[in-house]
């Protein structure tokens, strides 16, 4: 009996199993995020408490996107984007990164009125300026890494789909 | 196997890849990939490439055995 024999793979089973995997992708990231704010309740805000689930966070992250730039599916998930969308994907990619800033100044800041201050007046002051000052820090480190890391990965994947479609004079 | 007839049908329609890609609402590296015969759509984008084209799943997807 040839064990290799049939070659041909049933394509509903690979494409329900592929749905499973990603319900399982989407399950373990809800799972992390819970578990963040349940220790955030628990332990206040420390990083060393939360650290497995960053990493797990960022490290699917980073993989997805590395693999989806070898295979060219950035660039895919771009121009459907960039087709569909008012906004280009590169557009966005700031506007997240000004965003993602402006949320954690006012979280800093309000973190630093509520637990440091004692007066109201210094509530006021704490909050502006550990909110100006978390901005001012963390909008252009956001905007620098993600802009960077799209151009990186739209670079990349573009090469990969020009190597796929080299002998083909479209 | 290269799939030279959507290739010749495309021309005949004076598409580029990314234009019958955008028609259909996929990408021009989906289309190349097909034409290439390095990826095999689902019958449901064949369908959908069929009708953009005004060809029969034969016309375009029918491959003779050598």
């Amino acid at each position: 009996m040839n064990l290799f024999k049939n070659k041909i793979q049933d394509e509903r089973v690979v494409h329900e199993q592929n749905k499973i995997y990603r319900e399982i992708y989407f399950l373990i990231y809800t799972i992390c995020l819970v578990s963040v704010v349940y220790k955030f309740f628990i332990y206040g805000f420390e990083l060393k408490y939360i650290a497995t689930e960053i990493i797990i966070t960022l490290a699917a992250g980073i993989y997805y996107t590395v693999r989806a730039s070898q295979k060219g599916l950035f660039s895919a998930e771009v121009e459907m984007h960039d087709n569909k969308s008012k906004w280009s994907y590169q557009t966005k990619t700031i506007v997240i990164g000004v965003a993602t800033g402006i949320a954690l100044g006012l979280f800093f800041g309000i973190n630093s009125a509520v637990n440091y201050a004692e007066t109201p007046l210094e509530r006021v002051y704490y909050f502006f300026l550990t909110f100006a000052t978390s901005m001012m820090f963390y909008i252009p480190i956001l905007v620098l890494v993600l802009v960077i890391s799209y151009s990186t990965a739209k670079h990349q994947s573009d090469k990969a789909v020009e190597e796929q479609l080299e002998d083909d004079e479209s | 196997m290269k799939n030279l007839k959507l290739k010749v049908a495309r021309v005949e329609h004076d598409l580029s890849q990314a234009e019958l890609a955008e028609k259909i609402g996929v990408t021009r590296q989906t289309i190349g990939l097909i034409e290439q015969g390095k990826y095999n759509p689902s019958l449901q984008l064949c369908i959908s490439i069929c009708k953009t084209l005004n060809k029969t799943l034969d016309e375009l997807f029918w491959q003779e055995e050598d």
